[in-house]
């Protein structure tokens, strides 16, 4: 476990095949289940997030994305829905967006990755629907005269909307 | 030592007791937009009271209910166990216990050994 620690200056802390920042309070960070390793996918703590994905793709480690809110593993249906909420929530976030594009690390390749081993792109179908509506969603300005939509900037806007043409693409090669 | 660690320890404290004042809510929006209702204070964490709580100013709400010496603070009921109402009695006591003479109330406490 010690290894998949990046060699930062930060308060890594490593219990029970579980490894935790020191953010006011231990928030994990990083678990390994079996032979699965699952990074949290938590926008507390974006900045130690990002830092541990661009160290295990240096190290070539496969990984999984996981939602904060659950610990304990749940029933299947409701696992992979909260998990594939939580990819999508999160690209949403600017900070999420810019920090993957910078480290270069391929997010939709990743999220494949998960639909394939889990068989579960009729779950992704679903949820991918209700977030691409939210993404979109837009207000008229009166005082503006203009559009105001949910996810502010378009780069966002534009790649939620092609997310799952490049998933179809990428299962099928 | 008050350093800067020091400092930073004690923001940290003062901002977990603020976040644990949100459990009274029964819901909660944590940082990634989720709705919480069963939430601790650690979900708490990220969102933008977490940020905002970091401002290490009192509030009027704050300070209202403390004793306060002065003209400006005026006698409240649940002031009179630390409060001496009489004066005269303050002074005495000043002299007695801190050898303070003269004590200017609007600009607190002048030293007359020094003069």
């Amino acid at each position: 476990m010690d290894l998949l620690i990046p060699k930062t200056n930060d308060d890594w802390v490593v219990s029970k095949n579980t490894i935790y920042i020191r953010y006011v309070a231990k928030i994990p960070v990083l678990t390994k289940r079996g032979d699965d390793i699952w990074v949290f996918l938590d926008a507390k703590v974006i900045k130690y997030v990002i830092k541990i994905v661009s160290h295990l793709e240096s190290m070539n480690i496969k990984f999984l994305f996981r939602s904060s809110q659950m610990w304990f593993d749940k029933e299947e249906d409701e696992m992979h829905r909260l998990n594939i909420d939580i990819y999508l929530r999160s690209i949403t976030n600017p900070r999420f967006f810019d920090g993957f594009i910078k480290t270069g690390f391929d997010f939709s390749d990743n999220l494949s990755d998960y639909l394939v081993k889990y068989n579960c792109f009729d779950i992704f179908s679903e949820v991918y629907k209700k977030a691409n509506d939210k993404a979109m969603k837009k207000y008229h300005d009166y005082w503006t005269n203009s559009h105001i939509y949910y996810v502010e900037r378009e780069d966002i806007r534009n790649y939620i909307s092609s997310l799952e043409r490049d998933i179809k693409i990428g299962l099928l090669f | 030592m008050r350093d800067r660690s020091w400092r930073r320890y004690k923001e940290e404290v003062k901002v977990i007791h603020r976040l644990k004042s949100m459990s009274r809510r029964w819901r909660i929006k944590d940082a990634n937009g989720v709705w919480i209702l069963s939430h601790v204070w650690v979900d708490a964490i990220g969102t933008s009271q977490h940020y905002m709580y970091k401002t290490y100013t009192t509030k009027f709400c704050d300070s209202r209910y403390k004793s306060k010496w002065g003209k400006s603070g005026h006698a409240k009921y649940f002031d009179g166990m630390n409060r001496v109402r009489d004066k005269i009695i303050w002074k005495k006591r000043l002299y007695d216990e801190y050898g303070i003479k003269h004590f200017n109330i609007s600009y607190g406490f002048i030293n007359t050994e020094d003069e």
